[in-house]
């Protein structure tokens, strides 16, 4: 097998159309010979392009376009297929029918006549080339006539694909829309929220530095003073025997106050105290006057704390009118730090016992301070 | 390729015989089935007017139906419908010949002009249905290849359509090119070889162009 018979077999070759023995010597030939190997390579691959290339669209009422020049009326003759449908019903014609069939032929006939006189036809009855003409104009007319419906088809299948779309867009549009509102709603609410975090942040913040400033000054006053040890030796407080009979029966006071009074393991008294200092303080003015010494001392060492926290930072200056008092949370804190360091003269005081006399005293001036302070800001501030 | 089977198909033969009844239901689906490939037939023999193509596959179909009772049952309706719609446009083109008319853009353009990328003509489409890269793409190989078929002589055109783009048996491309069978093979084959060499050509040129 040469090169040109090679070529000749391709298409069979590449469609397996050919016998076994012809398709072995053509595969044998293109094993030995490049270049036709090659070209049979780019004809396969042209081939599949080819092959991949689509048949042409359509466009939408071309089958009804061809349809409508079928139908009668068009200076066409009327397709086979179409021609039965076009049938009358079968009917009996009635006397009226066939008079009125009479009375049309007539007018034919007559108007046949007057017309014949007119009309440029020959003599033999064959139509001039004028009617051929006419004929042939009447078939482009109608060609036209199917062509352009045609194309009205097309373009309202057009403009009806353009609706959907544009439809289809204005749905995604509106969508977007809502998304977008639901968003910023979002939006608006997280940046409140963070508005309010940051406002809340800045506040701890001041709280902190506060509190940096009074741990700072109670470590300078720890410094200044002496330390515990070199303190001067406490009296040792003799305290009587803590009765542990009944508890005292406790003054009737508002309610939300709890004075949850119990002893630790070690046996000393504590009152837990829950509650506004405004409900608070009465109530430990009543605790502190009650018959039994160790609740009353330990009603007024808390009744110092309470209304010592509402006092005047420096009360001993006379200047109530000035600087506003520090926070009691701030003193309280202070107190505590105190405590745990082991200075400041309230431990003092806590752990020294107050005569039953001596303790209704400063009960009682403790309440009129108290009583001042609620009855109004501005009441001058009492030294205890 | 659209079509594999090219005899006697007994859906057409029905339709066929229902049209002749009067069904126009079966008329119009014959249109629909058959106008595509016709459509594709005429379009490349006109190389690219789908204007003139859509008129003569019209004229294909009206010519069709008024001689139906004429269409022998035993042969295939694709064939018989093609040879029509070939006839018109093969009349077509010796019309526009006789006229002086010059058919398509590329065929009697020589030298760069024939096989630059200026022959790269596109015709209009809607494509705004896929994403632009992939209609840029399809539509440049889809335009090489009916490029590579409009350069070809007009029975080679005819015949890479019937054969490769409607699926007509061979027998039936000798039918509609009344030739005999062997006649038709060799046709093909040659209609092949000529169609690789101008979309190799084609290609190349176009890759040329792209770089």
């Amino acid at each position: 097998m040469n090169c040109n018979d090679c070529l000749g077999l391709f298409s069979e070759l590449h469609e397996g159309r050919l016998p076994a023995g012809d398709a072995a010597a053509a595969r044998a030939h293109l094993g030995a010979c490049p270049s036709c190997s090659a070209g049979y390579r780019d004809f396969s691959r042209a081939l599949a392009a080819l092959e991949a290339e689509p048949l042409e669209r359509v466009p939408d009422g071309f089958e009804e376009g061809v349809l409508a020049l079928l139908a009668p009326g068009r200076g066409r003759s009327v397709s086979p297929m179409i021609r039965p449908a076009l049938r009358t019903n079968d009917r009996r014609p009635t006397a009226k029918d066939l008079a009125w069939a009479g009375a049309v032929a007539a007018a034919a006939v007559l108007a046949a006549f007057l017309l014949g006189r007119f009309l440029p036809y020959e003599v033999d009855g064959r139509p001039s080339t004028a009617d051929r003409e006419a004929k042939s104009v009447r078939e482009e007319v109608g060609r036209l006539a199917g062509r352009l419906r045609q194309v009205q088809a097309e373009g309202e299948a057009r403009e009806a694909q353009v609706r959907t779309r544009d439809e289809e867009w204005s749905r995604r549009a509106r969508e977007i829309e809502e998304s977008l509102s639901r968003k910023q709603a979002q939006y608006e609410v997280l940046e409140k929220e963070r508005r309010t975090l940051s406002e809340t942040l800045e506040r701890l913040e001041a709280d902190r530095d506060a509190l940096a400033i009074l741990v700072k000054e109670l470590r300078s006053k720890a410094e200044a003073q002496p330390p515990p040890e070199m303190a001067a030796p406490r009296e040792p407080p003799e305290t009587p025997e803590p009765k542990r009979a009944a508890p005292p029966v406790l003054p009737e006071r508002p309610a939300a106050v709890a004075f949850d009074r119990r002893r630790g393991e070690e046996g000393e008294l504590s009152i837990d105290l829950r509650g506004p200092d405004s409900r608070v303080v009465p109530g430990l003015i009543a605790l502190a006057l009650s018959e039994d010494d160790e609740l009353g001392n330990l009603a007024l060492s808390l009744l110092r704390e309470r209304v010592g926290g509402i006092l005047p930072a420096d009360p001993a200056g006379g200047d109530a009118g000035g600087a506003p008092p520090p926070r009691a949370f701030f003193q309280n804190v202070g107190t505590w730090l105190g405590e745990a360091w082991g200075i400041g003269p309230e431990k003092e005081k806590e752990e020294r016992p107050v005569p039953a006399e001596e303790r209704k005293q400063e009960v009682e001036r403790i309440d009129a301070f108290w009583r001042s302070r609620q009855a109004g800001a501005d009441a001058p501030a009492e030294k205890l | 390729m659209a079509l594999m089977a090219t005899e006697p198909v007994p859906l057409d033969l029905a339709l066929v015989q229902a049209a002749r009844g009067g069904d126009s239901a079966a008329a119009g689906e014959l249109i629909r089935r058959h106008a595509p490939g016709v459509l594709t037939l005429l379009t490349r023999l006109l190389r690219g007017d789908r204007e003139a193509a859509l008129d003569l596959a019209q004229e294909t179909f009206l010519r069709a139906y008024r001689n139906l009772e004429r269409f022998d049952d035993s042969r295939s309706f694709r064939a018989w419908i093609n040879a029509i719609a070939m006839n018109l446009g093969l009349d077509q083109l010796r019309k526009r010949r006789r006229r002086g008319e010059r058919v398509g853009l590329s065929f009697e353009d020589s030298g760069e002009e024939r096989w630059g990328p200026g022959s790269l003509a596109r015709e209009p489409q809607d494509h705004r249905e896929e994403p632009p890269q992939e209609f840029f793409e399809r539509q440049e190989e889809r335009d090489l290849v009916r490029r590579a078929i409009d350069l070809l002589p007009a029975q080679h055109r005819a015949v890479l359509v019937l054969r490769d783009l409607e699926g007509l048996s061979y027998e039936d491309v000798a039918r509609v090119l009344a030739c005999r069978l062997g006649t038709a093979k060799s046709k093909i084959n040659r209609a092949r070889l000529e169609f690789r060499d101008v979309y190799l050509r084609l290609e190349a040129s176009f890759k040329e162009r792209r770089q």
